[in-house]
């Protein structure tokens, strides 16, 4: 057996235990539903308002900076398991590759990407 | 038939039938989510081929890290149907521009498939031929590795600039112009709506 | 290796893994009650069972015969699909972690990557969970925490660099590895290598950011009771809710192994010596498996458990010490305070490993990192001491004070130059 296949079988046995215990408990426990059971839990009063509406996110920024530092810290990955073959070149590398992305962290901050009220 | 080739169809099936999902559905957090299966698919793909960097970077990047902005800025949308006039008025266009594109794409998957173009196996899962050696002897992140830092230096630190790039159009998109204080007060840019606020109804305030 | 050896191995293993992942759970909410309970001066649970022993395995029984409610307003697939999403990657990282040399799945060759990639699909469940439930506590806490744990998914990945560059230069080949195997053997050699003496401060930020990746105190934000109820978890119940609190703990239990496997040497330890147990018992020559083995396969195992479990009781120590954070505390903390530590981090550990000479290199590697986290906890110690809302960078802070200050000298310059001296003596009169 090589060494991708045991994480396949494994992710689709997770899915089929999630099932079986689910599937356990609809056996086993009562069903039993009536109206105010079923109600959207509100703190114990009615629903007044859908929650789907427009809905201001607060960290959409934090969203779009994640994507690009996860690339970085993706990309970094490969350039140290061969840091030390690459040597002073890499280490080059790592300095000019992270302090251009400096840069821009630096102008994020000052324009209060991480400040919320 | 093997079980390699039984889970290639099944997984091609998922991915065809996700990327249907993420057109068909009406409701925009059905087409991120079935866009997510699909990107998921892929990388599975990319599994299968071993190249399993490349499978992780893709779950990685692309369900993990994109989809999560697409599922943000998908909340924002109002929810049911949108705005109708807009769908209409581009609907036309980006109707007839997508059968375009898409007989272009049909065009070259079939001109893959009757010319019998082939990779050359050593061009496999890396892009890079002589890099075939070292991923049979030392793996996969370090073929990825060495063609990043060794190969393709250049490109890689261009790629750098263009993600800082990318980090200046994510804050002149997000920022909000709010009553008063103006960026030296560091308040200026509020993390707190999207690229859509400016346009419509305003946002619910949380 | 014959295919009947392989397939044993692999059933062990499965049951292994998924034994593990479930009474993880009973004893953790069992020993959260009990030494939380303690660290208050409570007694905790004690009614079922010597000592309240069998209390969370009748809460499991509870569990298993509740009644499936599913809330009117839910969006069904997504609502009855998300905690499969969450709890699928955490049953799935397991197979990569080297528990032992005999309970490792999965060799592969890049099990680091995978495993962050697996942690970064649990952000699509949460988000999932969020959203299908319909109710405003569940969407504001599903968001909430599916910014925390992007925001924290950085810092971890970041420092996680340092032991796989170490691996780089401690191995002969000068290629290093991100697989879990390959690191713990490079920890191995002399046996006292682990990598937490080399890099103290990586260990520090990855389990912080384990804390917040698996919404643990004080970084629990989405759960926040007083906020938000139960966060995303609002409307769920029985079974489907159990599901997220068994993945919940499996991450647990996987940030502590991946911590162990990383810089606490994996199942090293004493006595965690196949060549010793090969000498003393004599070894069985015909099948496989020597008793030598399977000795050698439980000390490590149990080595391997030892570690994880010193971590996880880290966990509840930290919930029953430590206030939990406001919102943009939480944010700021992972983007101004551990991303630039831990790039420092790499720089740092990079320039030294490649400066300085072959003897000398992990020593000074070793005490600049102490050093580091020295300056780390100082740092958060004063961060945390005083951090008003809206904290801007210092240079700008220094900034406008400059101008404030220029600001309020041609202020009282300027009266002085342009207004008669006579509205002081007209206040005289």
């Amino acid at each position: 057996m090589d060494n991708t296949t045991p994480i396949l079988i494994m992710m689709g046995l997770a899915l089929a235990f999630t099932l079986l215990v689910t599937a356990v408990t609809f056996i086993l426990g009562p069903k039993n539903p009536y109206a105010k059971k079923l109600a959207p839990y509100e703190c114990g009063i009615e629903t007044i308002d859908p929650p789907r509406k427009r809905f201001p996110i607060k960290y959409l920024v934090n969203g779009m900076l994640f994507i690009v530092f996860d690339i970085e810290a993706a990309s970094l990955l490969p350039l140290a398991v061969l840091m030390r073959r690459l040597g002073v070149t890499g280490l080059l590398e790592l300095v000019t590759f992270v302090a251009i992305l400096l840069i821009a962290f630096l102008y994020v901050w000052r324009k209060g990407a991480f400040t919320w009220d | 038939m093997n079980l390699g080739q039984i889970a290639f169809y099944v997984l091609g099936a998922t991915a065809i039938a996700s990327g249907i999902g993420v057109i068909a559905f009406r409701n925009a957090v059905y087409s991120a989510l079935s866009l997510i299966l699909n990107l998921f698919c892929l990388a599975l793909f990319f599994l299968m081929l071993n190249a399993i960097f490349l499978a992780a970077i893709q779950v990685l990047v692309y369900a993990g890290a994109i989809m999560v902005l697409f599922l943000f800025v998908v909340t924002m949308l109002t929810p049911e149907g949108g705005d109708a006039a807009t769908v209409d008025r581009l609907g036309a266009m980006q109707r007839t521009a997508a059968i375009g594109l898409g007989i272009i794409l049909a065009g070259a998957f079939g001109y893959i498939l009757i010319s019998q173009v082939r990779l050359s196996p050593s061009a496999m899962a890396t892009g890079a031929n002589d890099l075939f050696t070292v991923m049979n002897r030392d793996g996969n992140t370090e073929a990825f590795g060495l063609a990043l830092f060794h190969g393709y230096l250049l490109p890689f630190e261009v790629t750098s600039v263009i993600l800082v790039a990318a980090i200046l159009g994510a804050v002149v998109l997000g920022r909000r112009t709010t009553s008063g204080s103006g960026l030296s007060a560091g308040s200026g840019l509020s993390a707190g709506s999207g690229p859509s606020a400016g346009s419509g109804p305003s946002a619910r305030e949380e | 290796m014959n295919i009947g050896f392989e397939i044993v191995h692999f059933v062990v293993n499965l049951l292994f893994f998924i034994l593990l992942i479930s009474t993880n759970a009973v004893i953790m909410v069992y020993a959260e009650r009990k030494v939380m309970a303690y660290m208050q001066d409570r007694i905790g649970p004690k009614h079922y069972g010597p000592f309240g022993l069998l209390q969370s395995t009748y809460d499991v029984m509870k569990l298993l015969l509740k009644e499936i409610v599913r809330s009117r307003d839910t969006d069904n697939s997504v609502f009855i699909v998300a905690p499969m999403i969450f709890f699928a990657p955490v049953l799935t990282a397991f197979v990569m972690l080297p528990f032992s040399p005999f309970v490792t799945q999965s060799a592969l060759a890049t099990g680091l990557i995978l495993y962050v990639a697996l942690s970064s699909l649990d952000v699509i469940g949460v988000f999932m969970a969020g959203w299908g439930s319909n109710n405003k506590y569940a969407l504001i806490g599903g968001l909430r925490s599916t910014a925390q744990m992007i925001s924290y998914e950085l810092p971890l990945l970041l420092a996680l660099m340092g032991p796989v560059m170490l691996t780089s230069f401690v191995s002969h080949g000068g290629v290093g590895s991100i697989s879990f195997t390959d690191i713990t053997h490079a920890q191995l050699a002399p046996s006292w290598r682990w990598f937490v003496l080399l890099q103290p401060l990586g260990l520090m930020i990855y389990y912080i950011c384990g804390l917040a990746e698996t919404n643990r105190a004080p970084f629990d934000l989405p759960e926040a009771e007083s906020e938000l109820v139960a966060g995303y978890l609002t409307e769920y119940s029985g079974m489907r809710w159990a599901m997220f609190f068994l993945g919940e703990y499996g991450n647990m239990l996987i940030v502590s192994a991946v911590a162990t496997v990383l810089f606490l040497g994996g199942w090293s330890g004493p006595g965690a010596d196949l060549a010793f147990w090969h000498r003393t018992v004599t070894a069985n020559p015909g099948g496989i498996f020597s008793v030598a083995d399977i000795i050698f396969n439980v000390i490590a195992l149990f080595w391997f458990l030892v570690k994880v479990y010193i971590l996880q009781f880290i966990f509840i120590w930290v919930r029953s010490t430590l206030p939990r954070l406001r919102a943009d505390q939480l944010m700021q903390f992972a983007w101004l305070i551990l991303i630039p530590f831990t790039l420092a981090n790499i720089l740092i550990t990079a320039a030294l490993l490649l400066a300085v000479p072959q003897p000398y290199t992990l020593w000074v590697t070793g005490i600049v990192n102490f050093v580091l986290l020295a300056f780390f906890i100082g740092f958060i110690s004063r961060a945390i001491g005083a951090s008003p809302k809206g904290e801007l960078p210092p240079w700008v802070k220094m900034r406008q004070q400059n101008l404030a200050r220029q600001a309020a000298i041609s202020a009282v310059a300027t009266p002085r130059l342009a207004k008669p001296e006579s509205e002081p003596e007209m206040a005289r009169r």
